[in-house]
């Protein structure tokens, strides 16, 4: 099957030069052919016991422009709409999957793990940055300011998770549990953590360039307003969405899909309305808008499975795109150029995240099972690590763009190894479907009988 | 105020597009088919659309424009599903031929009266004007089916035979207007202002090659023990390989899907399920394209609104000369009388599709024009259409189960 789908790439490549196809190939063909190309690849990793979205990454990876170049950057750029919709609906879907009631049950394993993970990778990172800085060029020739500055930085954009590779992994395991819902619980309020931290860094970090300038206290409140009314719109949202479900509304995947399309570009119109009519600088962020959305259907209304039904449903195209061109847009060559420093970097995140998540799970009193395996759901990074590593190049230029490529390698690694890494945990504990126990599926028939 | 007055028309179109109005006895049957045809959600799309909201601005549809592809390509490949080898040698021939007969007749007869119309009289130019009035002309051809399966459940055991060949007629009517757009859109592969293009039909071929080689790629890949998402991904993919390819090379989408359609039909062993999930999740496909459509749609001159009666009067002669011509000797009198193609005037989704495809082909003013006539004519089409049908049926009506 690859080897005609590869037939006829090449037959359309020799063909592109001619009058027949004159010019660049259309983007519907590509995206046709990396839907069928990476699920093909997907199935492929699955038959090494490997996570379908390592598959879809990889092929993203081999047709993206760092090495055969089908999903150049053009092409990448036209389906931006697609990839910010697609994350949005990720958000929806995480928020979807979290049970307040699992979550008040492991409310103090949630909390502790944010706390500690994040005070240990920020600082255990900073730390081993600074101490490795004359092995990595970026942070060459700097003040021991202006280092602590950069160095914390990536710090605070290595304690950030991937929610929607969480949120794909335990779709495609079909998981159900206590470490599942832990695990997304944390991967998806950090979101809320890293945002002002990175906010707070990074001014910290213009200080240490530029000292004339004053710590922005007021840009943190704007900030935590964001949040606020992202929040309390997602809910509003959510209890419309609810009410739609409950009196079974007409094409609810598409009313889903549309919801998600609308929260992105509704987010960009009144960002740019506000900033060239009134020149304020909010944004209201789209993923913590369908987060709450999906988070509020799932614990204030009966449609909790409903709504997981229907994004099962739909989701799949979604996921098998969004993560293709996730792969595709990662910049291999900033992973050759910079290895050295960015498997440095690499390991010291890891090294922290075990040590954290130990920690963390150990005061919280978790089953061994859990204190052991923790870790590997927080080793994959994507959408808004690599949304911070682009700020950071687009905020600090003399320096930002070295820092930025480095995140980016790291990132590239990260995301290659940390799907495997929470396929394996979720069997390990026994909470993807395929090791779910017979008693635990007995129950969980039982509640849904209920 | 824009948004709120947008929200509110949304809200309206919701409420009466919703079941209670849909179904309830006192709303005509025609009034409920232009929301069976998906018509409102055009209008959904125009005011979201940058012609208003801006909420689907230009960057917005030109990121969306491959969904409007696979949208057009589920389309057409459900179309060309039907047509499996088993399915057709169950039919009459000479029912099947004078189906397509009478198609090619209507969309011939329309053609011929708009080409003049819009070559002389609108001072289009030649190729344009043929472009157009073909479109139309196929757009024309096709018979909407909502109306006659609604009526399916109305009528008496004793009309049936009637029903049954206008449903019949319907189902198949829009092969040869899907053909004649594969040709159109070979002749005018450079652009349809330009001149006809030598190397047109080798891009024909090169789609039909393709659609081939997908149709084959879909029946190996599906599999009995893949799942739904997975089954709908490998339809996805395959419409946008095809649909991809035949935007490229400026060849109708519906048409390279349909043919894509017709292999899988003839030899895929789960034709019937993967018929199954495309029909599940057909109205959201056609809805998402719906929107698009409008969205990209900008209303031209006033001018072209009186193209719409043209249109509609052009369309019922043509199906009333049409049938008379080729249905009612072929079927006999008793099953179509000489009036039957009048049965037929109901009007919906593959005219939309073909009217979109030529806008999505073509995108010039000759498209939006083209789309314009089509939408309103669908729904000035729906106004009698149905009541037509009930005429041409005959007999009594059953009290209805899906009005109480």
């Amino acid at each position: 099957m690859l080897a005609v789908i590869a037939a006829i790439v090449g037959v359309i490549v020799r063909l592109e030069s001619t009058p027949l196809i004159a010019g660049e190939m259309d983007t519907t063909f590509w995206i046709g052919f990396a839907l069928i190309g990476a699920y093909l690849a997907g199935a492929l990793t699955a038959s090494f016991r490997l996570p379908r979205i390592t598959g879809y990454l990889a092929a993203g990876m081999v047709f993206g422009p760092f090495l055969i170049g089908f999903l150049d950057a053009g092409v990448l750029d036209r389906l931006a709409v697609f990839n910010k919709m697609a994350l949005a609906f990720i958000g929806l879907a995480a928020g979807a999957e979290l049970r307040l009631a699992v979550l008040r049950e492991k409310a103090r394993s949630v909390i502790l793990l944010i706390v500690v993970t994040t005070a240990t990778v920020v600082v255990g990172v900073t730390g081993i940055l600074m101490l490795t800085h004359g092995v990595i060029p970026a942070l060459g020739g700097r003040s021991f300011v202006q280092l602590m500055a950069m160095c914390a930085l990536v710090g605070v954009v290595a304690a950030a998770r991937s929610p929607s590779s969480a949120i794909a992994i335990i779709n495609e395991t079909r998981a159900r549990g206590p470490f599942t819902e832990t695990i997304l619980g944390v991967a998806m309020s950090m979101d809320l953590l890293i945002l002002p931290l990175f906010s707070v860094a990074a001014s910290l970090a213009a200080l240490a360039f530029a000292p004339e300038r004053s710590f922005n206290v007021l840009f943190i409140l704007v900030l935590c307003g964001e949040i606020g009314i992202s929040i309390a719109l997602g809910v509003a949202l959510g209890v419309l969405l609810a009410t739609y479900l409950k009196y079974n509304g007409p094409q609810q995947g598409l009313v889903i899909l549309g919801l998600c399309f609308l929260v992105y570009k509704s987010s960009d119109l009144l960002a740019e309305y506000l900033q060239t009519v009134h020149a304020v600088d909010i944004h209201l962020e789209p993923l913590l808008i369908t987060a709450a959305v999906g988070f509020t259907v799932q614990n204030a209304s009966r449609q909790g499975e409903a709504i997981l039904e229907i994004l099962d449903k739909v989701g799949l195209p979604v996921y098998v795109v969004f993560f293709t061109m996730a792969g595709a847009a990662l910049n291999l060559g900033a992973v050759v150029a910079g290895w050295a420093a960015a498997v440095i970097l690499v390991g010291a995140r890891l090294l922290m995240i075990i040590l954290g998540a130990r920690l963390a799970t150990t005061l919280a009193g978790d089953p061994p099972a859990f204190r052991a395996h923790t870790w590997m759901g927080f080793v994959t990074q994507a959408g808004l690590s690599i949304a911070l590593a682009s700020q950071l190049a687009a905020s600090f230029d003399a320096w930002g763009r070295a820092l930025g490529s480095l995140l980016i390698a790291a990132i590239a690694v990260n995301q290659i190894i940390g799907p495997v890494a929470f396929k394996f945990a979720l069997d390990r504990v026994g909470e993807s479907r395929k090791t779910r126990s017979r008693p635990e599926r007995a129950d969980a028939a039982q509640e849904t009988a209920s | 105020m824009k948004f709120l007055l947008a929200l509110i028309v949304l809200a309206i179109l919701a409420l009466a597009g919703s079941r209670r109005v849909l179904f309830a006895r006192s709303v005509p049957l025609g009034a409920r088919l232009i929301f069976l045809t998906g018509t409102e959600f055009i209008i959904v799309g125009f005011l979201l659309g940058e012609s208003y909201l801006g909420l689907i601005d230009g960057k917005a549809l030109e990121g969306f424009e491959p969904f409007l592809a696979v949208g057009l390509g589920c389309v057409g490949l459900l179309f060309g599903l039907q047509f499996d080898r088993k399915s057709l040698q169950a039919l009459p021939p000479p029912v099947f031929a004078a189906s397509l007969g009478q198609s090619l007749l209507v969309m011939a007869l329309v053609a011929l009266a708009f080409y003049p119309l819009l070559a002389g009289w609108v001072g289009w130019p030649r190729n344009g004007a043929l472009g157009a009035s073909v479109t139309l002309g196929a757009a024309a051809a096709c018979t909407g089916q909502p109306a006659l399966a609604m009526l399916q459940r109305r009528f008496t055991s004793d009309r049936h035979d009637r029903l049954l060949l206008l449903r019949y007629i319907a189902s198949v009517d829009a092969l040869p207007p899907i053909l004649a757009l594969g040709v159109l859109t070979g002749l005018h592969a450079g652009g349809i202002g330009g001149r006809y293009g030598e190397v047109g039909f080798q891009k024909l071929l090169l789609v039909l090659s393709l659609a081939v080689v997908c149709g084959w790629l879909f029946a190996s890949m599906t599999r009995e023990r893949m799942t739904r998402p997975e089954k709908l991904l490998v339809i996805l993919g395959s419409c946008a390989l095809c649909g991809g390819m035949a935007r490229q090379t400026g060849i109708s989408i519906l048409f390279s899907s349909m043919v894509l359609g017709l292999v899988v039909a003839n030899i895929s062993p789960l034709r019937a399920r993967v018929t199954e999930y495309l029909a599940g999740g057909e109205k959201f496909v056609y809805v998402v394209l719906l929107i698009l459509a409008g969205a990209s749609l900008r209303f031209p001159a006033s001018w072209s609104l009186a193209l719409v009666g043209v249109y509609v009067a052009a369309r019922m002669a043509s199906k009333f000369l049409g049938n008379l011509a080729v249905t009612f000797p072929v079927a006999g009198k008793e099953r179509a009388p000489f009036w039957v193609g009048l049965g037929l005037t109901s009007h919906a989704g593959m005219s939309l599709a073909i009217a979109i495809d030529f806008l999505h082909t073509f995108p010039c003013r000759f498209g939006h024009v083209v789309l314009t006539v089509v939408v309103l004519g669908i729904i000035v089409s729906e106004l009698f259409g149905p009541a037509l049908a009930v005429a041409v049926i005959g007999g009594k009506e059953e009290p209805s189960k899906d009005a109480s």
